[in-house]
C-alpha cells in the first residue's frame, strides 16, 4: 500500500508540473470527492423509495459500466458480450440462495467468482480471434449462452428462478450494497490503473506489437483484465437479481445490458474514470425524462452514440477534459486503432 | 559471442527475404549493418526479436537458443529494439512509456525503483524536461529519443536500432549521434541498422552489407565502402550501354514478325545544356535556366515543403519535367523520393509550394482523379491486384473516361511492349513472378493513355537481366511520347536512360543536370552518399 | 428419434440452407470489401419484412413482388449510410464504424418497435403452407424458392463481380484500396455502392424471413448472428463459398435440432462459428488476408 501511495504521490506531484487549472488546487478534487460521496451517503435519510431505487440502479449501471471501461476502454478490447458475465452472476446468486440457502452475501462474492472463471476459461479460445472476430466472438458466446440457459431445465429453464424473500436485505440495505459495488468498480480499476498491470494494459490499447517488444506478456495481461471485469459484472448481477427478486434467462442474458454499458461507456468517455459515470447520470437523466416514452428515449440514445462516436470520440467528459486541459487529458485524442 | 545466427533464412512465399545468413556480434562491438532498401534488414531484426517466425537456421544469445521464443520472452532475455517508424504508447506520458518498460522488462523491481531508473535514462537521453509530456506531442527527434529511451528501459545488453536518424535534420542527427556514441562508450552492445551511411561509419566497429537477403560484404567500414559488390548493389549493375543502342532493340517485334502500329512521331531531342547546381549547401535549388528555350514543363514540383506530422520530409523542392523527357529522381531510401511522389498523387498536403500539371495546379485534385489528368503510376511494390487475372488488372488500369473508350488498342500495344502478359493474361495476378508483376504494373499505367509516367522504384528485388528488360520498355514508351518521372535508387541505370537527373538527399535536391554531367561530376558520388 | 426424422432434418435444413445464404449475402458483401461488420444488418432484414408486410399487404400484391420493388427502396436506405455516415470513419481502424453500426441498430430496432409494435407478425400468402414431398420428406415451398432464389441471387452477384467493370474496380478496391485509387477508382464511391448492394439484398433476404418465419422488431440480433456463421463457414468475402456456408449451417442446424429438439437450434450454429474461428481464424473457405 504505502508502495502505491509513494506512486501516487510522485504520480500526483508529476502531474502538477504539467501546469494546468485544477492541479494546482488538488485539494479541491478531494474535497469535491468526498462532499459527493458523503451526498450519496446520506440520501437514503432524506429521499423517496423511488429516488433511492433511481440511484441503486444508477450505482449498478455504473459498476456494468466500468468493468466494460476496464476491457474496452483501457485494454483496447471491445467486448459484445458483457451480458453474459452478468447474467451468470445473476444466475450464480439465485441457485445459491434458490436452491442452496447460501446468505445473500455470500452469494454474491460468489457471483463474481463465477463469472471471473467464466472468462479466464473463454480466454484461450476467445484471444485468438483477431481484431474485430473478438467483439463477434464475445457476442455471438453470449448469446449461445442465452440459448442454452432458456433451454436447460436444470436452471429453471424460460421460467427462470424464483429468489426467496427472506434472505435478501431491504431496499435501503441494497442501496448501500449498490453503493458500494460502484465504489468498488471504480475504485478497482484505479487501482488497476496505478498499478504495474495498468502499465500493461495501457500499453496493449496504444500499441499492442510495441508492448511485446518491451516485455508485456499481453496474453496475461489482457486475460487478468477481462477476469477482473467479468468479476465486476457478475457482482452487479448477483446483486441484481437478489434485487429483482426473480430471473429469466431471457432478459438477464440480453444484449440490452452489453447495449447500456456500452451506451454509458462511450457518451461519457472511454478510457476515463469519471466518464463511465457521467454517462450513467446523462442516459438515466434522458431515460427519467422520457419515461413515458420508452422506444424514442432509445432512439435518441442510439442517435446521440452515433453522434459521440462521429463527432466527439472522447465522449462528454473526455472532451471536457481536454477542454479545460485537465490533468489526464492529451491534447489530441487518437483516435487510431 | 552475445549474439550468433546461423544460416538463417526467411521467405515470403517466393521471395528469400534473409538467405542463409550467418553472423555474429561480440559483447561491447557495435556492428552496422547496409545494404539498399528490400535487402532483408527490417526483416533480420523481426527474426531476432522473434516477431516473426524463421524458416532455417538459429539465433542464439548468450548462448541460448531464442529462435521460437516469444517476443515478449525475448526481451526479457536482455534484446530491446527501436522501431524505424516510432511506436510510442500515445496516449502515454514520456515517463509512462519507459515505466512499461522498466515494470515488464524481466527485472523485479518496485515502482519507486521504476520510477528512478526512467528518470535516469531520461536524463541520459535529453527528454528529462518531457517526461510528463503525452507521447502525441512530441517532435520527431523527442520521438526517435524515446524510442531509444523506451528499449534502454528494458536495461537490454543488446540494443537493435533500426534507422534511428531517418527523417532528421543535421543537427538532430548530431544531437543523436552523441547519445550513441555515449552509449557505445559504455560498453553497450548494438546492432545498427542505417541508410545514413555517416552514421554508421561513425558508430560502428565492424559493417555488414547485404542484398538480397545474403552477405555480400563484411569488414571495417572503409573495406566496406569501397567493395565492389556494395557499390554495384547501391549504385546498380550490369548496364552499362549507351541510350542510343538500348533505344534499337525492338521488344516483340523481331519475334512475332510484326509491325507495330503507328505510333505519333517522337519530340525532338533535347539538345543538352549545362546546367549545374552546387548543392552541399543549396536549399533552393531553381529549374534549369533554359526554361524559357524548352517552352513550358509538362509538370512542375515547385518548392515543395511536406511533412508527415512532425516529421519534415521534404524542403523547399523543385524538379521539372518536359514533355517527352525522361527525368530521374535519384537517392537513397529514406531521402524523400517517395515521399515526393505521393505529394504528386496521394494528395499528402503541402506545407509549402505547388506542383502544377499542364500549367494547372494539382494540389488539390482528390488522389483518385489524378489517373483521369492524364499521369500514371507504378508505385512502389508493384502493386498489383493480386486476386484479379492480368487482363483485368489492364483493364482496370483503364478505369478512368480518357482511356476506356479506347481500351482494347492501348490492350493490344501493351501485349506488343510485353508478350508475357498477353500470355498470361487469364492467370492470377498473384502467380506472376517478380519481374512479370512489375511489367504488369507498367502496362497497367499504361492503360491510362497518360502523357505522364511515375515510376517508382521499379527495380527493387529483381534480377538484373530483368531490370534490363524493363528499362528498355520504358525507353521504348518514352520514344513513343510518354514523359517519364525515374525514381530510383539505382544511379547506373537511371542515368543511362534518363535525360536529365535530381539527385535527392535528406529531403532537399542537392544536384541537377543532364546525365552527362551528372556522371562525370566529381560530388556526385558524395552527394548520393551523403558523406 | 429415427433416421427418418434426421433425414427430414438434413433436407429441410438444405433448403433453409438457401435463405440463409440469402439472407447472410448483404453481411458478406460489406465485409469482403470493407472489412466492416455491419452490426445493423439484422435490422435491414427485418425493417424490409415489415415493409413487405405491409406495402404487400395494402396493396394486395405477391409478397416477392414486393420486394423487388423494395430493392431499389433499400439501396437508397444504405447508399446514405455508408457515404455519410460511415465512409468518414473507415480511416480509423475497424472499431468505430462497428459501434456506429451497433448505434444503427439499436434506432433501427426501437423504430420499428414505435411504428409496428411488438406484436408478432408473418407475412402469409396463398401458397404460404404448401408442401411439397421431397425424397419422402415433407418440406414447405417456400423452402424450395428461397433455395432457388439463393442460386440465382448469388450467380447473379457472382456475374456482376467478375465480368461488370464496377465489379472488377469493387474487386480491385477490397483488395488494394490505395492502388486503386491510383487506376481512377473512387473507393468511397465504391464502398457506398457495396454497402447499398448489401442493403438491396436484404429486401429479398428479409421478405423471404417474413414469409418463412414470424418476426418481431428484435429479430434482428438472431439473423445477424445466423450471417455471421454463414460468413465464417462460407470464408470471408467469397460469395460463391456463402452458398456452401449457408448450406452447412442448414444441415447441421436440421439434424441437430432433431437430435436436441428445437430449443437449442439457434445455439448450434453459433457453437459452430466459435469452434471454427478457433481452429482457423480466417474461416474456412476464405482466403487468407491481412
Amino acid at each position: 500500500m504505502y508502495r502505491l501511495r509513494r506512486m501516487s504521490v510522485e504520480y500526483q506531484k508529476s502531474r502538477a508540473s504539467q501546469g494546468s487549472l485544477l492541479s494546482h488546487l488538488s485539494w479541491l478534487r478531494w474535497a469535491l470527492l468526498t462532499l459527493v460521496l458523503l451526498a450519496l451517503a446520506l440520501l437514503p435519510q432524506v429521499a423517496d423509495p423511488y429516488t433511492i431505487a433511481l440511484v441503486y440502479t444508477m450505482f449498478i449501471y455504473v459498476a456494468l459500466a466500468q468493468s466494460w471501461n476496464l476491457v474496452g476502454g483501457y485494454t483496447g478490447l471491445i467486448s459484445l458480450g458483457h451480458a453474459a458475465f452478468f447474467g451468470l452472476g445473476a444466475y450464480t446468486t439465485a441457485i445459491l440462495m434458490t436452491w442452496a440457502n447460501v446468505d445473500f452475501y455470500p452469494s454474491i462474492l460468489a457471483s463474481g467468482l463465477v463469472a471471473s472463471l467464466f472468462a479466464v476459461i473463454i480466454s484461450f479460445p476467445i484471444f485468438r480471434f483477431r481484431g474485430i472476430y473478438f467483439a463477434i466472438g464475445t457476442l455471438v458466446l453470449s448469446e449461445a449462452l442465452r440459448i442454452w440457459m432458456i433451454n436447460w431445465s436444470l436452471t429453471g429453464g424460460a421460467q427462470g428462478i424464483n429468489l426467496p424473500i427472506a434472505n435478501t436485505p431491504d431496499p435501503i440495505s441494497f442501496y448501500y450494497v449498490g453503493f458500494a459495488l460502484a465504489i468498488i468498480a471504480t475504485g478497482v480499476l484505479v487501482l488497476v490503473l496505478h498499478s504495474k498491470p495498468g502499465f500493461g494494459l495501457r500499453a496493449i490499447r496504444d500499441n499492442e506489437d510495441a508492448a511485446q517488444n518491451m516485455g508485456v506478456n499481453t496474453f496475461m495481461v489482457k486475460l487478468t483484465a477481462f477476469a477482473i471485469s467479468a468479476c465486476i459484472a457478475g457482482l452487479a448481477g448477483g446483486i441484481y437479481a437478489a434485487y429483482l427478486g426473480t430471473i429469466e434467462p431471457y432478459s438477464i442474458f440480453s444484449v440490452d445490458w452489453t447495449i447500456t454499458a456500452i451506451n454509458t461507456v462511450i457518451i461519457g468517455g472511454m478510457g476515463t474514470l469519471i466518464g463511465p459515470i457521467i454517462g450513467t447520470i446523462f442516459t438515466t437523466a434522458l431515460s427519467e425524462g422520457l419515461k413515458n416514452y420508452q422506444t424514442i428515449h432509445l432512439i435518441i440514445t442510439g442517435v446521440i452514440l452515433i453522434l459521440v462516436i462521429r463527432f466527439l470520440p472522447a465522449g462528454i467528459w473526455g472532451q471536457l477534459r481536454n477542454w479545460l486541459r485537465l490533468p489526464g487529458s492529451t491534447a489530441r485524442e487518437a483516435r487510431k486503432v | 559471442m552475445l549474439l550468433e545466427l546461423e544460416n538463417v533464412s526467411k521467405s515470403f512465399g517466393a521471395v528469400a527475404a534473409v538467405n542463409q545468413l550467418s553472423f555474429s556480434i561480440a559483447e561491447g562491438e557495435v556492428l552496422g549493418i547496409m545494404g539498399p532498401n528490400g535487402a532483408g534488414k527490417t526483416t533480420l531484426l523481426n527474426l531476432i526479436m522473434g516477431a516473426i517466425p524463421l524458416d532455417r537456421g538459429t539465433v542464439r544469445f548468450a548462448g541460448e537458443q531464442i529462435n521460437g521464443l516469444r517476443v515478449s520472452a525475448i526481451c526479457h532475455r536482455g534484446i530491446g529494439r527501436t522501431y524505424q517508424i516510432p511506436q510510442p504508447f500515445k496516449r502515454m506520458t514520456v515517463l509512462e512509456n519507459l515505466l512499461v518498460g522498466e515494470l515488464y522488462g524481466g527485472r523485479r523491481q518496485s515502482h519507486r525503483t521504476a520510477h528512478a531508473e526512467a528518470l535516469e535514462i531520461l536524463e541520459r537521453v535529453g527528454l528529462a524536461e518531457r517526461r510528463d509530456t503525452p507521447a502525441t506531442s512530441l517532435g520527431l527527434l523527442d520521438l526517435k529519443r524515446l524510442e531509444l529511451a523506451r528499449a534502454l528501459s528494458l536495461h537490454p545488453r543488446l540494443l537493435l536500432l533500426d534507422e534511428i536518424a531517418g527523417g532528421l535534420v543535421e543537427s538532430e542527427i548530431e544531437a543523436l549521434k552523441a547519445i550513441l556514441i555515449d552509449l557505445k562508450r559504455s560498453g553497450m552492445t548494438m546492432l545498427i541498422i542505417e541508410h545514413l551511411l555517416s552514421v554508421l561509419f561513425d558508430l560502428s566497429d565492424r559493417i555488414l552489407a547485404l542484398n538480397f537477403g545474403k552477405r555480400i560484404a563484411e569488414g571495417s567500414p572503409e573495406e566496406v565502402i569501397h567493395n565492389e559488390l556494395v557499390i554495384k548493389a547501391y549504385l546498380g549493375t550490369e548496364a552499362t550501354r549507351g541510350r542510343e543502342e538500348l533505344t534499337t532493340i525492338q521488344p516483340g517485334y523481331a519475334d512475332s514478325g510484326q509491325q507495330p502500329e503507328a505510333w505519333p512521331d517522337p519530340p525532338a531531342p533535347r539538345e543538352p545544356v549545362p546546367t549545374q547546381t552546387n548543392g552541399q549547401a543549396a536549399s533552393t535549388n531553381s529549374a534549369p535556366a533554359t526554361a524559357a528555350q524548352n517552352g513550358t514543363p509538362l509538370a512542375r514540383i515547385a518548392h515543395v515543403s511536406a511533412a508527415y506530422g512532425e516529421f519534415q520530409a521534404l524542403f523547399d523542392v523543385s524538379l521539372d519535367m518536359y514533355p517527352g523527357e525522361i527525368v530521374a529522381l535519384i537517392g537513397l531510401n529514406g531521402a524523400g523520393k517517395t515521399t515526393l511522389i505521393r505529394t504528386l498523387t496521394r494528395g499528402l498536403p503541402l506545407k509549402g509550394g505547388d506542383i502544377f500539371f499542364k500549367g494547372q495546379s494539382i494540389t488539390r485534385v482528390p488522389p483518385h482523379q489524378i489517373a483521369a489528368l492524364g499521369i500514371a503510376q507504378c508505385i512502389e511494390g508493384r502493386k498489383i491486384f493480386p486476386e484479379l487475372t492480368v487482363l483485368e488488372n489492364l483493364e482496370l488500369g483503364a478505369y478512368c473516361k480518357r482511356a476506356r473508350g479506347q481500351r482494347q488498342q492501348t490492350l493490344r500495344r501493351v501485349y506488343d511492349l510485353f508478350p508475357i502478359l498477353a500470355e498470361r493474361r487469364d492467370q492470377l495476378g498473384s502467380t506472376l513472378s517478380g519481374g512479370q508483376q512489375q511489367m504488369l504494373a507498367i502496362g497497367r499505367a499504361l492503360m491510362a493513355q497518360p502523357e505522364l509516367i511515375i515510376f517508382d522504384e521499379i527495380s527493387l528485388g529483381l534480377a538484373p537481366i530483368v531490370i534490363d528488360d524493363l528499362y528498355r520498355a520504358i525507353v521504348e514508351i518514352n520514344r513513343q511520347g510518354v514523359t517519364v518521372l525515374l525514381v530510383e535508387q539505382s544511379v547506373q541505370r537511371s542515368l543511362d536512360i534518363a535525360h536529365r537527373a535530381y539527385i535527392i538527399e535528406h529531403g532537399r535536391i542537392v544536384l541537377t543536370g543532364t546525365a552527362e554531367e551528372l556522371r562525370q561530376n566529381e560530388q556526385f558520388r558524395r552527394a548520393y552518399f551523403g558523406i | 428419434m429415427t433416421s427418418s426424422t434426421l433425414l427430414a432434418g438434413a433436407i429441410s435444413g438444405l433448403l433453409l440452407g438457401g435463405l440463409y445464404a440469402v439472407t447472410a449475402l448483404g453481411l458478406s458483401m460489406v465485409f469482403g470489401v470493407m472489412r466492416l461488420v455491419n452490426i445493423v444488418h439484422g435490422e435491414l432484414l427485418i425493417l424490409a419484412a415489415y415493409l413487405d408486410f405491409t406495402i404487400s399487404g395494402a396493396l394486395g400484391i405477391d409478397p416477392l413482388l414486393t420486394a423487388l420493388l423494395l430493392i431499389p427502396v433499400m439501396f437508397l436506405i444504405g447508399y446514405p449510410i455508408q457515404r455519410w455516415l460511415l465512409n468518414p470513419l473507415m480511416h480509423q481502424g475497424m472499431e468505430p464504424p462497428l459501434l456506429v453500426t451497433f448505434g444503427l441498430s439499436i434506432i433501427a430496432q426501437n423504430l420499428m418497435l414505435l411504428i409496428w409494435k411488438a406484436d408478432s407478425r408473418a407475412i402469409t400468402t396463398g401458397y404460404s403452407d404448401v408442401g411439397l414431398q421431397l425424397f419422402g420428406v415433407r418440406v414447405p415451398l417456400l423452402y424450395l424458392v428461397a433455395f432457388v432464389l439463393a442460386f440465382v441471387l448469388i450467380g447473379g452477384i457472382q456475374f456482376l463481380l467478375s465480368h461488370s467493370y464496377i465489379g472488377k474496380a469493387i474487386r480491385a478496391a477490397s483488395q488494394d484500396a490505395r492502388t486503386a485509387q491510383v487506376m481512377g477508382i473512387n473507393p468511397e464511391a465504391v464502398y457506398a455502392l457495396t454497402y447499398a448492394i448489401g442493403a438491396a439484398t436484404a429486401a429479398l433476404g428479409g421478405t423471404l424471413i417474413g414469409m418463412s418465419f414470424s418476426f418481431v422488431p428484435t429479430s434482428g440480433l438472431t439473423w445477424l448472428l445466423k450471417g455471421f456463421v454463414v460468413v465464417v463457414l462460407g470464408g470471408m468475402g467469397s460469395i460463391v463459398g456463402m452458398l456452401g456456408g449457408g448450406l452447412i449451417l442448414g444441415v447441421a442446424e436440421g439434424v441437430g435440432a432433431a437430435i436436441t429438439g428445437t430449443g437449442y437450434r439457434d445455439m448450434i450454429g453459433l457453437l459452430i462459428f466459435l469452434a471454427v474461428l478457433v481452429i482457423r481464424p480466417r474461416g474456412l473457405f476464405g482466403r487468407s488476408r491481412e
